[in-house]
C-alpha cells in the first residue's frame, strides 16, 4: 500500500485550508437544481408506467382481435335446406333460405331450424299430393339436381 | 431503488458547485453537464454504490460527448469564443473567491485533481481512473498544484525575496 501523505507541513497546511473553503452553489441555483431532477425523475418515471400501458393495452387489443375472427365466419348451410330448396324454391318462406342472414344466437338459428323443418313437411304433403306425372318430373329434377351438388 | 431524496438533495448541496469547477475546464457547457448528471442519479437503478465518483465520471463522460458533439456541429470555436459566464454565489467570502480564482488559474490537468481530492472527497485510485493516469502520478500532480497554489496565493510582501 502507498503511501500518499504531503510531506511539506507548509503544503498540509494549505490543504486544511482549502478544506474550508470549499465552492458553493447558490440556495437559488440549488432549489432549481433539485426541482430539475424531481422533474426529469418525475417524467422518466411517467414515461415507463406510459409505456406499459401501451403494452398492455395492445395486446389486449390482439387478444381481442384473435378471439373474434372465430365468430364472424359465416355458418354453414345445413344439408336439409338445400334438399327443402331444390324441390320448390318459390314456396319456401323467407328466411329459410342458409344465405338469408347470419343468426347471431343460439335461440334465433333453433327457431329458423324448425321453420326448415315445417317447411321440410309442408314441401312433402304437397309432394304427396301431386299427380303421378308431376311427381315423376320432381324426383328427375331432384336427381339430377343432388347429382350436381355432389 | 434510486437514491433517496435526501441524499440527492445532500450531494447537490456539497458536490454541484464543485462538480462545476471540476467541469468547467472540460467543456464549455459545464452548467448542463452537471445538471444533467444529476438527473441521470436521480433516475438511475440500482443506486450507484459510490455516488460522488459516479458523478464525477458522469460528469467527464458527458463532457466529452458534449465536445464531439460541437466538433460534429462545426460550432466549437463559436462556443469557446462565448463561453458560458460562471456565476459566482453571493454569499462567498472574499477569501474563498481568492482562493476560486487561484484555482481556476491552475493548469485544467492539476486543478481537475486538487478540485477531485480536495472538496470531491475522491480517493487516489478514483482520482487516477477519472484522470486516466496512476494513483501514484495523481499524488505527484496534487502536491506540484499545492505548490502553484501556495505561490499564488501568498501576497507579494509576504514571498521571500
Amino acid at each position: 500500500m502507498n503511501d500518499f501523505s504531503l510531506k511539506d507541513s507548509d503544503l498540509s497546511a494549505l490543504e486544511d485550508q482549502l478544506l474550508g473553503q470549499g465552492p458553493k452553489l447558490d440556495p437559488v441555483r440549488q432549489q432549481l437544481l433539485i426541482y430539475q431532477c424531481a422533474f426529469d425523475a418525475g417524467k422518466r418515471s411517467g414515461t415507463k408506467t406510459l409505456r406499459l400501458w401501451q403494452t398492455g393495452t395492445l395486446a389486449c387489443a390482439l387478444i381481442l382481435g384473435a378471439l373474434q375472427i372465430p365468430w364472424t365466419r359465416p355458418p354453414v348451410a345445413p344439408q336439409a335446406n338445400t334438399v327443402a330448396a331444390s324441390t320448390n324454391q318459390e314456396e319456401i318462406p323467407l328466411g329459410v333460405h342458409g344465405g338469408q342472414g347470419v343468426p347471431a344466437f343460439a335461440g334465433e338459428s333453433l327457431k329458423n331450424q324448425e321453420d326448415k323443418d315445417a317447411a321440410f313437411d309442408r314441401e312433402l304433403q304437397k309432394f304427396a299430393r301431386l299427380d303421378p306425372r308431376e311427381k315423376s318430373h320432381t324426383l328427375v329434377h331432384f336427381s339430377l339436381r343432388e347429382s350436381l351438388d355432389h | 431503488m434510486p437514491l433517496a431524496a435526501e441524499q440527492l438533495a445532500g450531494l447537490i448541496d456539497s458536490h454541484a458547485a464543485i462538480l462545476q469547477v471540476w467541469t468547467r475546464s472540460r467543456t464549455p457547457h459545464w452548467e448542463d453537464v452537471v445538471q444533467e448528471a444529476f438527473c441521470r442519479l436521480a433516475t438511475v437503478e440500482p443506486a450507484p454504490e459510490q455516488p460522488k465518483s459516479w458523478l464525477f465520471t458522469v460528469c467527464k463522460n458527458l463532457a466529452e460527448k458534449a465536445n464531439r458533439s460541437e466538433v460534429r456541429r462545426g460550432k466549437r470555436d463559436a462556443a469557446r469564443a462565448h463561453p458560458e459566464a460562471f456565476v459566482g454565489n453571493p454569499t462567498e467570502t472574499l477569501e474563498q473567491s481568492e482562493t476560486l480564482a487561484a484555482v481556476e488559474t491552475l493548469e485544467a490537468a492539476f486543478k481537475e485533481i486538487l478540485v477531485a481530492r480536495i472538496w470531491g472527497g475522491l480517493s487516489w485510485e478514483e482520482i487516477g481512473q477519472l484522470a486516466g493516469v496512476s494513483a501514484a502520478t495523481a499524488f505527484r500532480r496534487y502536491e506540484t498544484a499545492l505548490k502553484q497554489l501556495r505561490e499564488l496565493l501568498v501576497s507579494p510582501s509576504e514571498r521571500p525575496s
